[in-house]
């Protein structure tokens, strides 16, 4: 790891010069867009939300530790956050309509655009709702691994949770989707209140990701 | 440039943060301090503090990092051991399970038993054990080396315990075969339940409920 000083520019030296900050962004943007691309249907709030998420993690750059992880998983951390807190909003407010934002920045042209990275990520979305059933944690896991393409490291790093702990998170949430897969659509209620079922969920379960390419996630016993 | 419309989006964001990082900037000067975060409702900010006010502000985000410090700790060790460390003994059911998955991943047994109220699991000896008493969340509770709960060793184990209020975190290390059983048992009907905290060479023996004596 050279000084940080002459390379990237961490959270911390973005949050305090605006074009360290520049640097950091345009790093970022497009992957934070995608994964919020992933999770809302609508263009105004997946401007909100990327707005949200970078504005978050510029007043929370403090908390950023190094050695707790790489910043594109502190900040899909934050994005996270970000997410869950609008759906908490959401359901409070029923549309209150009181956003602002990150929307009035989209004219016309931005919003078709915004609305054909969300049609991108159709299937991520269906597959995220196929892991709606796996309990919070398990499913938090799930979805950064097999949807958003975290290493189990920085996926543990994002959830704040430790790397072992987010091992054995997957490895159940894995395990439960491959059940009710195998349980097939009519499975009913498996004792903990897990499972999902579904073509999506089997999909997860093999550890594939939503588009093409399966993808593993398997996770190895060790350290590091 | 022109071409690519989302980078439009891109840019007017971009620009928008950039006044937020310079506004950031001048408060942390202005407060000369460690990172005190203020809030500045000025007119360049207006729009984010309205947007990220309502996740921000409302407290509703807990940001990676800022979590509070765990209960206990499982650390695999290059030897294979396990180091374990518990900081707060008295584990909710969720830390229980999380604590057993972390053992679990490292290799050690791990049983979470909850016996009928008035009755506990007999079991064989054990290598150690930590009794939890309730509203002592302070960590007092009974550390016995080689012993456990059983009908037989009920009886004989009279000699005094030493209380481990001073020793928490409570702290040991485990082979990759040893086990752990975590014991929520309630003495009697209506009673607060303790937990009992065992450590045993091999794998745990079955749990046979007996009635709590005493």
């Amino acid at each position: 790891m050279a000084g940080e000083r002459g390379r990237r520019a961490g959270p911390r030296e973005a949050a305090r010069d605006p074009d360290r900050f520049e640097e950091f962004y345009r790093r970022h943007v497009e992957k934070i867009t995608r994964f919020v691309a992933r999770r809302v249907d609508d263009p105004h709030t997946a401007a909100d939300l990327t707005a949200d998420v970078f504005l978050a993690a510029i007043r929370s750059a403090d908390s950023y530790r190094p050695e707790r992880g790489e910043e594109e998983a502190w900040l899909f951390g934050i994005a996270r956050n970000v997410v869950s807190a609008e759906r908490r909003r959401a359901a409070r407010e029923a549309d209150s309509g009181s956003r602002l934002a990150g929307r009035r920045l989209l004219d016309s042209d931005d919003i078709t655009r915004m609305e054909e990275r969300i049609h991108a990520e159709d299937r991520a979305r269906a597959l995220l709702g196929s892991m709606a059933e796996l309990p919070e944690g398990e499913r938090q896991v799930l979805e950064l691994v097999a949807v958003d393409q975290l290493g189990v490291t920085e996926a543990a790093a994002a959830l704040s949770i430790r790397k072992v702990t987010a091992r054995v998170r997957l490895h159940r949430a894995r395990k439960a989707l491959a059940a009710a897969a195998r349980r097939g659509p009519a499975a009913d209620e498996p004792p903990a209140g897990r499972g999902a079922t579904g073509a999506g969920a089997a999909r997860a379960a093999e550890g594939m990701r939503a588009g093409d390419a399966p993808v593993g996630i398997s996770y190895a016993r060790g350290q590091a | 440039m022109n071409a690519d419309k989302t980078e439009r989006f891109e840019d007017r964001l971009l620009a928008e943060l950039k006044k937020e990082v310079a506004l950031n900037a001048a408060e942390r000067e202005a407060a000369a301090g460690p990172a005190p975060r203020r809030r500045l409702v000025t007119a360049p900010r207006v729009g984010f503090a309205l947007a990220g006010g309502a996740a921000v502000a409302a407290g509703f985000i807990v940001l990676p990092g800022m979590a509070a410090p765990p209960a206990y700790a499982v650390e695999e060790k290059p030897d294979g051991s396990v180091q374990v460390s518990i900081k707060d003994l008295t584990l909710d059911r969720d830390e229980q399970r999380d604590l057993a998955a972390d053992l679990r991943a490292a290799g050690v047994a791990v049983e979470i038993r909850n016996p009928e109220p008035g009755t506990r699991c007999a079991s064989d000896l054990r290598v150690g054990s930590m009794t939890v008493l309730p509203g002592r969340s302070g960590g007092d509770g009974e550390f016995a080396v080689g012993r456990a709960y059983s009908p037989d060793s009920a009886v004989e184990a009279q000699e005094p315990r030493p209380p481990v209020g001073s020793r928490v975190p409570w702290a040991f290390a485990m082979d990759a075969n040893d086990s752990m059983v975590i014991e929520n048992f309630v003495p009697k009907e209506g009673a607060q339940h303790r937990t009992n905290f065992l450590v045993a060479r091999g794998a745990p023996m079955a749990c046979e409920e007996v009635p709590v004596e005493r």
